[in-house]
């Protein structure tokens, strides 16, 4: 039951992103059709033909009506939800339902290196989510094993969570890519995962961080903020600590 | 207000959208500005390290090989009073450390209304 769940979710972020994508895609075309179509109408002003023919102001304008009719549609969105709790949860508790959803290989050694007591200002569900998404893009970089490690902590502000994997990193330059839709290093990869994860950071206004850790593999790493560190739903980490 | 206010003002555009790169910049030339592109982070990066007086970066966030937030700090490095303006076409919140946000596919004279707010005013004559 938990596992549909976390597929549910996992196809609504998915579809998340790649709604966004094509929104951004579309708004891009839409602005330079609106940006020529403005340029060439302030330079046919100038010649006899505005006066000349009646239409071609005309159909200036209904350029510029069809083309605001349609970002009207792209900025239709569904009415984010009202009421409730803020949701919280243990990043352990997050942590054990993505792994146990994962499918870790025998040649992978899954360390878990769990110190925080603080909560995570999302629902267990929805954090075992970026978790999967992160523990899986950490597996597909060790196609040989290595060590999967999950680390949790403390910090000033929230809580901290780290992935990383031993696998052969990135090139320079994905690291500056790597957090794009669609933007994948493997073949046969969709490449969403860690673009699901920096979506829901920027939303939050957390800090992502993403880099080479110190066996020349890659590291994740969220720095969650606005659940109050040390107060979390004690009955969470009691299952987390199973 | 276009011919007065903008003329030596130097805008960089970074756009990795060829179009939009196109004519956006065509606008922003005819209404006076001083017009610079890149249409890479790499391109724009080059120019950024090889400090000139800006008077505005328009920064796209998504430009092929990175992510505009990484030239911010370029840009407050080597030009301090250049003002930063994400142009975007993402949805969602923007908290990035910027000097303002434009959402892309808005009216032209809505963003030259935009830039005249946003750059310092300048005595007449100079």
């Amino acid at each position: 039951m938990a596992g549909r769940d976390l597929q549910a979710r996992e196809r609504a972020a998915v579809a998340d992103v790649v709604a966004s994508t094509l929104r951004h895609d579309l708004r891009n075309k839409l602005a330079s059709i609106r940006n020529a179509s403005f340029y060439l109408m302030r330079q046919v002003k100038k010649t006899d033909l505005w006066s000349a023919d009646p239409r071609v102001e005309t159909f200036f304008q209904l350029i510029e009506k069809e083309l605001t009719s349609a970002e009207d549609v792209l900025s239709k969105r569904a009415p984010p939800p009202t009421g409730g709790t803020r949701p919280r949860c243990s990043a352990r508790v997050g942590v054990e339902h993505a792994l146990a959803e994962a499918q870790v290989p025998p040649s992978v050694e899954v360390v878990r290196d769990l110190k925080e007591q603080g909560g995570v200002p999302l629902e267990a569900e929805d954090l075992a989510l970026l978790v999967r998404c992160l523990v899986d893009n950490a597996l597909e970089a060790m196609p040989r094993g290595g060590t999967l490690t999950v680390h949790t902590r403390d910090t000033e502000s929230g809580v901290c969570l780290r992935v990383e994997d031993t696998g052969e990193g990135l090139a320079p330059e994905a690291y500056s890519r790597a957090l794009e839709p669609f933007f994948t290093t493997r073949s046969h990869h969709a490449g969403l995962g860690l673009s699901i994860v920096h979506r829901t950071a920027v939303r939050h206004g957390w800090q992502l961080d993403l880099g080479a850790g110190p066996s020349g593999g890659t590291y994740v790493e969220i720095q969650f903020t606005g659940a109050e560190a040390g107060a979390h739903d004690r009955s969470d980490v009691t299952r987390g600590s199973k | 207000m276009e011919t007065n206010w903008t003329f030596g003002r130097c805008l960089l555009l970074v756009e990795d959208d060829p179009s939009n790169r196109m004519t956006l910049s065509a606008l922003l030339e005819d209404a006076g500005f001083a017009v610079v592109t890149a249409g890479s982070y790499s391109e724009a990066a080059g120019l950024l390290n090889r400090p000139r007086a800006y008077d505005a970066v328009l920064l796209d966030q998504s430009l092929g090989d990175g992510f505009g937030t990484g030239l911010i700090p370029l840009v407050r490095h080597h030009m301090p009073k250049t003002k930063v303006v994400f142009v975007t076409g993402h949805d969602g919140k923007i908290d990035m450390p910027v000097d303002a946000v434009f959402r892309k596919g808005g009216h032209f004279d809505d963003l030259l209304a935009f830039l005249f707010k946003l750059l310092p005013q300048r005595p007449l004559g100079a």
